[in-house]
């Protein structure tokens, strides 16, 4: 006979009684998140160290997700929304990057499919279901995580994102755009940068507009969609609303809400890389149709 | 079962004795798997290695009611309807929250023992049986379903279908099981498990219900101690969407009552005039 604990709760970090493959999920979420975080790094501060058209920030009609907005950069492009860097801006952090990354990296970092991913894979919270965990010591998202219940203001943002990446995407339309002109008055074609960069967009959107906090506030607040008695629901009622529709379309993207966000994480780093590339001439951009 | 056998001509021929004795060796061990069941209280016990013979078909209640009835009178486990309905032969088996009665032999290595033990996060009255009466505790903290006095019952089949999902639970208290709050860190004094947030969703969305239950779900459920692992979605058996559907609305509901700072700015002014 032996203590119960010790036999049957399996203490100490990774104990369990279970027989299959429980490591493997959080191993590849822990590798996938952490090249992505590692290529991120990289590039966010990459142009601080080389010049501008060697950084791939851009190139022609094509701008990399990573920088885009283009708030400030050096050299003339008619991405950018301000000009150039103030001269007070430090050497060190003039990188556009720097500018908006953490918006879409607050999006991530407080969305309830990512913190599953991250509290399982890097802090062992649990690692898996019915695992024995590191530490005694738990509060939850009650203490220091308490500020993960920001999430729906960085979601605000990340709808805004959406609006200015499908814009961009809209501009990788029209290239040889004539000095000092509209990017309308280029001529239209459609490169495969531009289809790289409005997949990005699809796949960016499919995973902002299936959010859990979108979910919530376009209408899984309402306890009814129906019923014009209940107090709780005056403005609307009587009928199924509007709101349950959208309810129901950000449900269908939600079911899949994981999925959205490694294609898109997956997706925002090679239109990034394939701008990049493109920029510094090791890939062509072929023209898929010219008018 | 039958076990057919094959000769090549390089072997040499069995005498008919030696054939039947490997046919029905095969045949036993064809059949037969063993399992290992906890046996013991709350403080101490044992793992006790049972061999079952298995017939095609076989649930792993089977298999311990074949126990009790052949080799161990006094096993104890708790089961009633065999049928996945009832929610009474929860146990953990190969270390996995799960149902008895829905888990097939057949979906177990037939060469490696089939460990069963009881839930781990409750105190344990005898073998696989848990006392889970703290779970009845928590449920007499939430405020009952309350609608109005002029409450119209009529609405849409849309409206029905949202509430009636957290209605399918059976309390089996799987999800209870392998929440690692209640598991791993024993947070039962400040955490209700997500079977009593799926009960407050339950109430929150009946079309008619008018019950503000936001301060016991911040406060007295502790609805922000959970860190939506989905540990009870996965072990669900109704399959209902615990983590989606249930608890991550309420963590919302919670926000925007305390931590929203613009609707509390929205309240403070609507409030001065």
């Amino acid at each position: 006979m032996e203590a119960r604990e010790d036999l049957v709760e399996s203490s100490g970090f990774g104990g369990t009684q279970r027989t299959d493959n429980w490591w493997t999920h959080p191993m590849v979420v822990l590798v996938g998140l952490s090249l992505f975080v590692l290529y991120g790094l990289f590039r966010t501060i990459y142009p601080v160290f080389v010049p501008e058209e060697m950084a791939g920030i851009y190139h022609e009609s094509l701008l990399s997700p990573f920088y885009s907005p283009l708030l400030f950069a050096d050299q003339a492009a008619h991405h950018v929304v301000f000009g150039q860097f103030p001269e007070w801006w430090p050497q060190l952090l003039r990188s556009p990057a720097i500018l908006i990354l953490w918006a879409p990296l607050g999006l991530r970092v407080t969305c309830y499919y990512y913190r599953k991913a991250y509290y399982r894979a890097f802090l062992q919270d649990p690692t898996a279901c019915a695992v024995s965990e590191p530490r005694d010591d738990y509060k939850g998202e009650t203490g220091l995580l308490l500020f993960q219940n920001v999430h729906r203001y960085f979601l605000y943002l990340g709808i805004l994102f959406i609006a200015m990446l499908s814009f961009e995407a809209l501009r990788a339309m029209f290239w040889n755009v004539p000095s000092g002109a509209p990017f309308w008055h280029g001529d239209v074609q459609i490169r495969v940068g531009t289809l790289v960069l409005m997949l990005n967009v699809f796949l960016l959107a499919g995973y902002t507009f299936g959010c859990h906090s979108l979910r919530y506030l376009i209408g899984g607040k309402k306890r009814c969609f129906s019923c014009p008695a209940n107090p709780h629901n005056d403005e609307d009622g009587g009928a199924i609303t509007k709101r349950y529709s959208l309810w129901k379309g950000v449900s269908k993207l939600n079911v899949n809400h994981a999925i959205w966000a490694w294609f898109s994480l997956f997706m925002v780093a090679f239109a990034d890389f394939y701008v990049w590339m493109v920029s510094i001439g090791v890939w062509p951009d072929y023209a898929v149709i010219a008018f | 079962m039958s076990t057919e056998t094959t000769q090549t001509t390089d072997e040499p021929a069995a005498t008919g004795v030696e054939e039947s004795q490997a046919t029905a060796e095969d045949a036993v061990s064809a059949t037969t798997m063993t399992l290992e069941i906890y046996r013991g209280d709350d403080d101490v016990g044992e793992l006790v290695e049972y061999d079952v013979p298995v017939e095609e078909g076989m649930v792993v209640l089977d298999a311990i009611h074949w126990i009790q009835a052949n080799e161990e009178p006094e096993l104890a486990v708790r089961w009633n309807c065999k049928s996945g309905r009832c929610g009474s032969c929860s146990v953990e088996i190969d270390g996995m929250p799960s149902l008895a009665c829905m888990k097939r032999l057949s979906e177990y290595d037939p060469e490696t023992p089939i460990t069963v033990t009881p839930m781990a996060t409750f105190p344990v009255v005898k073998d696989l049986v848990p006392d889970v009466s703290w779970n009845y505790e928590v449920n007499e903290t939430i405020e009952p379903f309350s609608p109005a006095e002029d409450a119209d019952f009529e609405f849409y089949q849309e409206d029905v279908e949202r509430a009636r999902e957290f209605r399918k639970c059976i309390e089996c208290f799987l999800c209870q099981d392998v929440c690692h709050v209640l598991r791993e860190h024993d947070k039962k004094e400040s955490y209700a498990g997500p079977r009593y947030l799926v009960r407050s969703a339950g109430l929150h969305f009946h079309p008619e219900d008018t019950a503000d239950r936001t301060e016991w779900m911040k406060d007295d459920a502790g609805v922000g101690f959970c860190n939506i692992t989905r540990c009870c979605s996965d072990v669900c058996p109704e399959d209902i969407e615990i983590t989606d559907n249930a608890i991550i609305p309420q963590k919302e509901r919670v926000v925007d009552e305390y931590y929203d700072p613009l609707r509390r700015l929205r309240s403070w002014l609507s409030g001065l005039w």
